[in-house]
């Protein structure tokens, strides 16, 4: 008889494991810091020049 | 696109091929990202080529994909068809469609792609516009 797998969309802290993923406090911090980073970085006339270098509509912009 | 169950998540970061793949193979970054983005009651958007056709094959188990996809912070992302013209024209500078298709989307939700070959994306944005994973 096979377990039933974990069911993702009511505990997701179960899935990173699933994969041989154990993430720590000290991960989750280097990841909240990434993800600032990345904010900071993001320059708004960069998008809009590389939306207009892709003619993607600026109305679709976030 | 697939929205999360709990459709008031707004997509943080896009992954690509790279980085489905990445996930499934265990890397402590890609979780640690999916794990914070969780927490911050937001999503990952999986664009359709690449999580579906290009990592397919990398895959070791269906289950590695499974876990992913069914992550209540994924969100498979099918492309425009509206935007057809800027995808190509995405693809021309990036080189590959599945490359092109997460870029694409990152770019049109102002968010950055999560990758493990940055160098990829460089001709779109002197590299600004991905989060490279560290090995």
């Amino acid at each position: 008889m096979t377990q039933p797998g974990p069911n993702l969309r009511e505990d997701t802290r179960r899935c990173s494991p699933a994969v041989g993923i154990t993430v720590t406090p000290e991960g989750k911090a280097w990841a909240a810091a990434t993800l600032a980073a990345a904010d900071a970085e993001r320059s708004p006339e960069r998008r809009v020049a590389l939306r207009a270098r892709l003619n993607l509509p600026l109305a679709d912009a976030a | 696109m697939s929205e999360p169950v709990d459709e008031s998540r707004p997509i943080r970061l896009v992954f690509d091929t790279s980085a489905i793949i990445a996930f499934t193979r265990g890397s402590i970054h890609v979780g640690e990202l999916l794990a914070e983005i969780d927490d911050e009651h937001a999503a990952v958007a999986l664009p359709l080529p690449a999580c579906m056709v290009d990592a397919v094959p990398a895959w070791q188990t269906s289950t590695d994909s499974e876990l992913l996809v069914a992550h209540r912070a994924t969100a498979v992302k099918t492309d425009e068809p509206g935007l057809w013209q800027a995808l190509a024209a995405t693809c021309e500078i990036v080189g590959r469609a599945d490359a092109a298709a997460a870029a694409l989307a990152a770019i049109d939700l102002n968010v950055d792609v999560l990758t493990r070959t940055p160098l990829i994306y460089t001709g779109l944005d002197a590299g600004g516009l991905v989060i490279a994973i560290e090995e």
